[in-house]
């Protein structure tokens, strides 16, 4: 099917009343070559084209007719913008003739001229992705970050010679046909901190490893932070695919494994996860559970009572290098300390954080002692958990 | 049945692609250029193989387009990646097109300042190549020591042959987010924007990857060279895996399978232990061999990836064998100790027996109905041990809830609390002997469970 999208200007004169766009016609007009095609690429919108025009008007009443066919278009997103004096060169109206693949402008010229104008629109099918590729130093305390930008076009036009515009500071020349994709490398900011770290959540990860035939290891990454703003050479990242590669001692590189970089402005932290390691054993065991504080009715019926309960964390490395780890474990509800093996933050009220350095071939084993407080037996037991209101 | 046909073709464009021609038509002059070196790292913890196919380019002044496509293999084209070895030569790679209405096939465009020849690194990840070790132990009469032999199975589904290739295989689990299968199966490289709901979403990924799967050449045995001098096997680590490296160069056909010996320990100490554990193995006692993956056993300093273990065990000195079991491993990390599995041995057993039951400590609630009481067993565990050789024996038991207590225990050699709810005794049993093991288990039931507490 033959694709294409057509600027017609048709020249008529002052005061002259459209044609019946449901009637048959002919017309005669010129079909002006756009001078350059800019591909504006957003965060998160679909992609804007801008072709830049220069239109012979006549002084009155001009129409220009913006045509399409083998392309979908948003037509109320279909804009043509005088790039020169406003004031005399106006877009009065637009007609959108009922067969949905052409629309008409009516420019008001004070006097005959040609004007650059911008000629704007939102097609489908053309949209563009970001993919990176991080390659980790033996050492995994460095990390080099290539970015490719992946344009995708199945628009049904081709674009012979355009301008993507990723951002105020980055763009390129490239030509793209239809059904084609092309990917262009972009620079990122580099020199990202670089901290390797083990991630243990209590949540989801199995508390007795060793005895499970199936054991998927501990989630482990690098935890990526960008310089800041004001800094040089600083930029948000845009979300893509992370595929993660390791120079190893000997020079070689190895893919590691891959993630999803969420949008990550300039300055922020993200957790890039490789793979799972199965050096590293984390074994959680319940030791004690003890009721305490038992409150009944006047039937000798248990109301409220107390926990105290403790719970015991078994951490191996049997690797020959040390591993950072952060643990993450819950106790729902209201509670309190009592005797706490290891030092923790609370990211809330039930989400403790441990960040352990566990050294090379070292076995760390604490326990964790507190008291689970007002439990309900009977009644408004859903209170024994925290909702969020 | 008849092969698909199936290349990979690296071709250097003399003439610029000729894109002004709309549709498929396509005219192009294209010098060929051979492989220098095929380097292989094959995962085992994913359908996935990292290619890295070096060859030697020499580029004209200006641009420069470099064509790679291929048919009946499975490659990723998210993955290809094109390197340039010396980066201090006047080369730019500026853009990778996968041109319209051409499957499998990416161009990249190099801007060469001046005239140049440079090593170039192609790499892609490819689906189709897997590995597995296998291992083989003998275990000697007296059961003290077993022989170790590691060996790996290579098998090549990729649709390609790699001939004169370095092989790597890299055990540790990486984090994917697609199949390369499924995104070798795409119709369009990156997919479309439009229909990724359809046809490359990830149903529709599945079912492609599926079918790919299932339509693959059947697994064909070519070769095992079990029985060959093996290659020597370099092993070492990065970050957390392990990568071992297949000595000199081996060539990897579509179709075919190598078993290769990687690893060899002739004197492993190893201890057999019995346990019973009703919550695992209910009534049975499960015969265990256990080892030491470290330096001092012979195994080495690295991890050993897991597969699947074939146990026999010499009974004469002669050479004889009886098959012991067969047991799949996981990964067994450096220094640690492993269990090996062989299934029940009816020459050794535990017989748990009530010998005493009473309901002691009932308590009434105030309108004088039973609110709780314990339950006291008086319990014995009779062993018996019907081999040859002393029986070590770990004895696990579970109880219903955390609300328990346990007394008067005699005649193990060790008592262990796991948590607050299993708990295990520990005994050697002397050859052709019975022992018993007494202890005294009190469960609360009901409200003595609060005032036990309280």
């Amino acid at each position: 099917m033959a694709v294409r999208i057509l600027i017609l200007l048709v020249l008529l004169t002052a005061g002259t009343i459209l044609p019946d766009q449901s009637s048959a016609d002919t017309r005669l007009g010129i079909l002006p070559v756009p001078e350059a095609a800019h591909i504006r690429l957003s965060d998160q919108g679909p992609i804007l084209i801008q072709e830049y025009h220069h239109l012979s008007f006549g002084k009155g009443i001009n129409q220009v007719a913006f045509s399409w066919s083998g392309a979908r278009l948003d037509p109320d997103a279909v804009l043509l913008t005088p790039l020169e004096d406003s004031e005399s060169i106006r877009v009065i109206s637009t007609v959108f003739p009922s067969d949905g693949t052409r629309l008409i402008w009516e420019v008001d010229s004070q006097q005959a001229g040609v004007v650059p104008v911008i000629i704007s629109y939102l097609p489908a099918g053309l949209d563009s992705l970001v993919t990176y590729s991080a390659t980790v130093s033996s050492d995994e305390t460095d990390l080099d970050l290539d970015a490719h930008l992946v344009l995708r076009n199945f628009s049904g036009q081709t674009y012979s010679l355009a301008t993507v515009r990723l951002d105020a500071d980055t763009m390129f020349s490239t030509q793209i046909l239809d059904r084609e994709t092309r990917q262009i490398p972009f620079s990122v900011p580099q020199n990202p901190a670089v901290k390797k770290i083990f991630h243990w959540d209590g949540q989801i990860m199995p508390h007795d490893p060793e005895n499970q035939d199936a054991y998927p290891g501990i989630p482990f990454g690098y935890r990526l932070t960008f310089p800041a703003v004001d800094s040089e050479n600083t930029a948000d990242l845009r979300a893509g695919k992370v595929r993660i590669f390791l120079k190893d001692a000997r020079d070689r590189t190895l893919f590691t494994g891959e993630d999803t970089l969420p949008f990550l402005a300039k300055g922020d932290t993200f957790f890039l996860e490789t793979g799972r390691s199965r050096d590293i054993v984390i074994t959680k065991r319940r030791m004690d559970t003890d009721e305490t504080r038992i409150r009944r009715n006047d039937k000798g019926k248990i109301q409220v009572f107390d926990q105290i309960v403790t719970d015991r964390y078994i951490l191996k490395n049997t690797s020959d290098t040390p591993a950072e780890i952060r643990l993450i474990d819950r106790i729902s509800g209201e509670w309190k300390p009592v005797d706490m093996g290891h030092g923790y933050t609370l990211e809330d009220h039930e989400t403790l954080i441990f960040d352990i350095l566990l050294g090379a071939q070292e076995t760390q084993t604490f326990d964790l002692t507190y008291e689970m407080l007002n439990l309900f037996a009977d009644k408004f037991i859903q209170f024994n958990k925290v909702s969020i209101q | 049945m008849i092969q698909p046909f199936r290349c990979l073709l690296f071709s250097f464009l003399v003439l610029i692609l000729m894109h002004s021609v709309p549709a498929q038509a396509r005219i192009d002059t294209a010098v060929l250029t051979p492989t220098r070196q095929i380097q292989a790292y094959i995962y085992q913890s994913a359908d996935l193989t990292l290619v890295k196919d070096t060859r030697i380019i020499h580029f004209a002044g200006g641009m420069n387009p470099v064509r790679f496509s291929w048919s009946g293999t499975r490659i990723d084209p998210t993955s290809l990646s094109f390197d340039i070895s010396d980066r201090s030569l006047p080369l730019e790679i500026t853009q990778i097109q996968f041109p319209a209405r051409e499957k499998n096939q990416a161009v990249w465009h190099i801007n060469a300042q001046a005239p140049c020849r440079a090593e170039v690194v192609i790499r892609y990840f490819t689906a189709g190549f897997s590995w597995q070790p296998h291992y083989t132990a003998i275990l000697s009469s007296d059961q003290t020591r077993m022989q170790w032999t590691g060996r790996v199975r290579i098998t090549n589904r990729s649709g390609m042959d790699y001939p004169d290739a370095r092989v790597m295989l890299v055990a540790g689990e990486i984090h994917l987010l697609n199949r390369i299968a499924d995104l070798a199966g795409q119709p369009f490289p990156y997919g479309r924007p439009d229909t990724e709901s359809s046809d490359t979403g990830p149903t529709g990924m599945i079912a492609r990857g599926k079918a790919m799967l299932e339509s693959a050449p059947a697994l064909m045995l070519q070769s095992d060279t079990t029985g060959s001098a093996p290659k020597n096997v370099d092993k070492a680590r990065a970050s957390d895996y392990v990568v071992y490296t297949l000595d000199g160069e081996k060539t990897l056909s579509d179709g075919g399978s190598d078993a290769l010996i990687f690893m060899r320990a002739p004197s492993v100490p190893v201890d057999t232990l019995y346990v019973s554990d009703t919550s695992r193995f209910k009534d049975a006692v499960i015969r265990m061999v256990t080892f030491t993956n470290d330096t001092a056993s012979g195994l080495g300093s690295f991890p050993l990836p897991g597969g699947i273990v074939r146990v026999f065990q010499a009974i004469d000195p002669s050479g004889g064998l009886v098959f012991a079991g067969t047991d799949t491993t996981k990964y067994i990390p450096a220094g640690s100790r492993h269990q090996l599995r062989l299934g029940p041995d009816p020459r050794v057993t535990v017989t748990p027996r009530v010998m005493g039951y009473a309901k002691t400590h009932l308590t009434f609630d105030k309108q004088k109905n039973l609110s709780g009481f314990d339950e006291v067993r008086t319990m014995a565990l009779d062993l018996t041990n019907f081999s040859d050789q002393p029986a070590k024996i770990d004895i696990f038991r579970t109880a219903p809830d955390s609300h328990f207590s346990i007394s008067g225990i005699s005649g193990q050699d060790k008592f262990e609390k796991i948590d607050q709810h299993r708990f295990k005794f520990s005994v050697t049993v002397p050859p052709g002997t019975r022992q018993t093991i007494h202890y005294t288990l009190t469960i609360h039931q009901g409200d003595r469970k609060w005032q036990s507490a309280s």
